[in-house]
């Protein structure tokens, strides 16, 4: 992965492109007249939660009135596509918590022997073509008997190399991130400020054209116009987010009990969310993957003042299963995923929002924390990216997963026709736009 | 005799040569073009009948607000002290021969400019030494009271060049509160000062509010004193007014024309006048860029640069040393050191450091045979004599010949063996579509055929004999080469007044239309005077141009 930098330069491009160039580019646009007339897709989100769902309580019974874990997103229904009945098929056989995870957006099986060589997941496939690095975040993330050691219990996104896997590894500490993205020239990246500093400007321009002639003054305001196509772009789009403190957050916590870190995943995956919108907004990245644990998930939600305390691998077969606690626990992650897609549907890029314009993948290694099952995964869509058409629920009964893979990557103008394993393919999903 | 002196814009169709005309409007083909004037060269005016003087009922100058450009934005940035080389952000400017009534802001320059800004305040506030003398609180902390009303003194007589309201002061203030806010230090309050300073207009552009002029229709106005000072700091300077500008404009002191003339006298004999005259003359023998040549060329980057110090050397001991006068510009001498010498192959120049040296006065003719510019306007191996004749009908003949379009303009005629670089141009004056203008052109930039495209003096082109003669259109003269085209021009009246037009061009920056002729026809006559370049700067602030303008509605 391509570590990147945000310069201010990068932020005002990135803003007054969007801001000045696009609605011109809408109004040379002709109407819609067919589908095939889509632009690609510009942006990839991928979302994981731990553990699948209760399925019973996630599957709507139509798009209009959701299931009772999805009853958060009923906002964003225009936007979300529901999908029922797809199979991971890539990640039968091998470890059962970790061939979800390798599988997801990679479409190849865990197990080496006799593989058809691996390729690199999705979001690095688009990231790619995109000519993007991946802004890749994990919250709680650790496994294993090493914490923050990088292994097929923890990582969903892929790179090849030589015939084989190349393992990303997530930033999991959100304040080094948010110096990594922002933290070079803070007050030059903060809207904010530059925003205080040009109502200045431009209040002097303001008072000072007041007092010249008609043709002077003429001049003056060509000049405080830019000013103010900069300071929009600013307020609409590139405002980085307040860096809230996160002392009580142990990123490296690992796998080991720790209440405190616990008690603050709601505002680090808060705040993780909002860099990533920040970071899509203004052409930082245009990939992002949002990790809200590793397999496990070994960790307790005090905030959701859950019967029992402390849980272990919360969701483990027989291991306390609660079909009410589990029905909270999605029913958050799902609050969580539409404050994200509000987030992005509220950076207008000038007629077009940001989810718009994006592809949103939630889904996770396995249906159901109770059986481990993949064959009917619980997996949405949002945005209208590619031409994608939210506002419904779509069936795939026995469609693989992989076939899904390579549709979405169709979406950005990729046209190829399978994605992983071909002995999991089959074709493209048929009616996504 | 005031038709004399208009200029007319050549209107020559080339399609056969592959140029197009920008204008096209006219059907004559040859009486349309101008050299020096509707009389051509040595040709009588086109008077007779009552000449009238445009100074009898003077109309106010129309003096547009002007944006800093380039030269003068670095030289305003110097003042911090911080290396500046490839980061100040280029404003749209207007140049000598690329002038336009108002050259707007846009988006690129307001950004970049922004971005830049931002990083030379930090760099200013990283360093408190450096900012306590920048700001003058010397013996102070850079976050004490004395310091930050220091840091508004300086930007108010620095940046905005003394200009201030009642509520200056306070809206500083409200910059550096806020700034202090969001930042959470007293360095984010100066650094939130520096970057809406250097934003603000004051800093960007040389407004003027100007004042009512006694004895005056109501359409005139003239520059108050202090503006009066960035009149003249701009001028010579390139540069905002210095203490002594601003203290004379505070007493009341930048009125009356012997007042200017005082401080302009002052400014040009300081050294900060020698890069404006460089500037001067270097955009006026301006062309294009140049061509380095591949393999066993030995004319580079580097060789170029020298030649520039070479230009900068001779044209400013032209116009400040000896007679400086017209002839001056013309001298066969130049301004050398060892290095350069010996590229040019001339014996007896020693050591790092330049000076000046004589030359043979049979092959050079100072300001037309010096390679900075002739290299510019050559291609790689080819003279290009339309490009350098182009450029002297232009710049000493106000000549309104187009330049050539920018599609042909870098075309490496292939080399003809046994035929001379002329030989080769025959077709664009035997051709009857390229002759309107090629005729008029060429012959000058024949002329200059001895020195070659790397800027050396050549007897011949690859053994063939040059034919360096030609005649100036209008039967203004005949030459044979630099050194007698250079004898013609420093003769010509109208060669005179051009460089008046162009330095009212360079002075104002005014277009054609916008020329006052008040002011011209006095320049010209104060030129034709004295004939001392000198004496010409100084007479520019007399004028109604430089000391007054129109009311705008």
């Amino acid at each position: 992965m391509k570590p990147f930098r945000l310069s201010r330069r990068a932020v005002l491009r990135g803003a007054g492109s969007v801001a000045i160039a696009l609605p011109w580019l809408e109004i040379m646009q002709p109407l819609k007249s067919s589908r095939a007339a889509d632009a690609p897709a510009k942006r990839f989100v991928a979302v994981y939660t731990p553990g699948g769902t209760v399925l019973d309580d996630w599957t709507p019974s139509s798009i209009v009135q959701l299931s009772p874990i999805l009853s958060p997103l009923t906002g964003m229904i225009p936007n979300l596509v529901v999908l029922n009945g797809l199979n991971m098929q890539c990640a039968v056989g091998g470890e059962q918590l970790q061939a979800g995870m390798v599988g997801l957006l990679t479409g190849c099986a865990q197990m080496r022997n006799g593989r058809p060589v691996p390729n690199a997941s999705l979001d690095q496939v688009l990231a790619q073509k995109l000519g993007s690095s991946v802004l890749y975040q994990a919250v709680r993330w650790a496994t294993g008997s090493g914490a923050g050691e990088a292994s097929d219990n923890n990582i969903l996104s892929y790179g090849v190399a030589d015939g084989a896997f190349t393992r990303s590894v997530p930033a999991i500490d959100p304040a080094a991130t948010w110096q990594r993205l922002f933290g070079a020239v803070p007050e030059a990246a903060n809207g904010a400020w530059q925003k205080s500093i040009l109502d200045s400007v431009i209040g002097r321009y303001a008072k000072l054209s007041q007092k010249l002639g008609s043709a002077d003054k003429r001049r003056l305001e060509t000049h405080m116009e830019m000013l103010r196509s900069l300071e929009r772009s600013i307020k609409e789009h590139c405002l980085p987010p307040v860096l809230v403190d996160t002392p009580d957050y142990d990123p490296r916590a690992g796998g080991g009990q720790d209440v405190v870190t616990d008690a603050a995943i709601p505002k680090v995956g808060k705040l993780m969310m909002d860099m990533l919108v920040m970071a899509l907004s203004c052409d930082l990245t245009q990939v992002g993957v949002m990790q809200w644990a590793d397999s496990r998930a070994a960790y307790t939600l005090p905030w959701l003042d859950l019967p029992g305390g402390e849980a272990q691998s919360y969701y483990e077969n027989g291991g306390g299963f609660d079909r009410a606690s589990m029905t909270k626990i999605f029913t958050w992650y799902s609050t969580q995923h539409a404050y994200l897609l509000e987030q992005m549907a509220k950076v207008d890029l000038g007629g077009r929002t940001l989810l718009d314009e994006s592809v949103v993948f939630f889904g996770s290694q396995q249906q159901s924390p109770a059986t481990h099952a993949k064959d009917h995964m619980p997996f949405l869509l949002a945005g209208g990216g590619g031409g994608l058409r939210g506002g419904r629920m779509s069936s795939f009964e026995g469609s693989s997963h992989n076939d899904l893979l390579s549709s979405l990557a169709n979406l950005f103008g990729d046209t190829r026709t399978t994605f992983g394993d071909v002995e999991f393919c089959s074709a493209p999903l048929s009616g996504l736009t | 005799m005031v038709a004399r002196f208009l200029v007319v814009v050549a209107v020559v169709a080339l399609t056969a040569c592959g140029h197009v005309s920008k204008r096209n409007d006219s059907n004559s083909s040859m009486g349309g073009v101008g050299v020096g004037g509707a009389g051509g060269i040595g040709g009588e005016g086109a008077g007779g009948g009552e000449v009238l003087d445009p100074c009898q009922s003077p109309a106010p100058p129309e003096v547009p607000l002007r944006a800093l450009h380039e030269a003068e934005l670095r030289n305003e940035l110097s003042v911090f002290g911080q290396p500046l080389d490839g980061e100040v952000y280029q404003p749209a400017v207007s140049r000598l021969f690329d002038l336009e009534p108002e050259p707007s802001a846009t988006l690129p320059f307001v950004q970049g400019h922004a971005e830049f800004v931002s990083g030379l305040a930090r760099r200013v506030t990283a360093d408190p030494p450096g900012f306590v003398k920048l700001v003058g609180c010397t013996g102070q902390r850079m976050d004490s009271e004395a310091c930050k009303n220091k840091l508004f003194e300086f930007v108010i007589n620095r940046l905005f060049r003394g200009r201030r309201d009642d509520e200056t002061t306070t809206e500083l203030q409200q910059a550096f509160e806020a700034g202090q806010t969001l930042g959470g230090d007293f360095q984010s309050g100066v650094r939130a000062v520096l970057e809406v300073a250097l934003q603000s207009p004051e800093f960007l552009y040389r407004p003027e509010l100007g004042r009512a002029v006694e004895g005056r229709s109501a359409e005139w106005a003239q520059p108050t004193d202090l503006e009066m000072a960035s009149r003249l700091s701009f001028l010579f300077w390139d540069r905002g007014p210095d203490d002594e500008l601003l203290a004379a404009a505070a007493n009341g002191g930048l009125t009356e024309p012997m007042d200017l003339e005082r401080q302009a006298r002052r400014l040009l004999a300081d050294e900060r006048a020698k890069s404006v005259i460089t500037r001067f003359y270097r955009e006026l023998m301006s062309s294009g860029e140049a061509h380095f040549g591949a393999g066993a060329s030995d004319f580079s980057p580097a060789v170029l640069e020298l030649m520039d110090q070479e230009f900068a050397g001779f044209v400013t001991r032209a116009t400040f040393e000896g007679a400086g006068d017209f002839r001056a510009l013309f001298a066969p001498n130049s301004w050398l050191n060892a290095q350069l010498a010996g590229y040019y192959g001339l014996p007896g120049v020693e050591g790092d450091a330049f000076r000046a040296v004589a030359l043979d006065s049979s092959k050079y003719a100072g300001i037309l045979t010096q390679p900075a510019w002739l290299t510019r306007a050559s291609l790689t191996s080819f003279t290009n004599p339309s490009r350098r004749g182009w450029v002297i009908s232009r710049s000493f003949l106000c000549s309104g010949v187009p330049a050539e379009p920018s599609a042909v303009s870098d075309h490496e005629p292939p080399p003809v063996p046994g035929k001379t670089t002329r030989q080769r141009l025959a077709e664009h004056t035997s051709n009857p579509a390229c002759a309107g203008c090629h005729r008029l052109i060429d012959p000058v930039g024949f002329a200059l055929e001895h020195i070659d495209a790397t800027g050396r003096y050549r007897e011949t082109e690859d053994g063939l004999v040059i034919d360096a003669s030609g005649e100036l259109y209008g039967g203004a003269g005949s030459f044979d080469g630099a050194v007698e085209l250079a004898a013609l021009l420093a003769d010509s009246p109208e060669a005179h007044d051009c460089l008046v037009t162009q330095w009212q061009r360079f002075a104002f920056g005014h277009i054609e239309e916008q020329t006052n002729e008040c002011t011209a026809s006095e320049l010209r006559e104060q030129f034709a005077a004295t004939d001392n370049v000198i004496e010409l700067l100084v007479s520019l602030t007399q004028t109604d141009s430089f000391r007054f303008r129109k009311v705008q509605p």
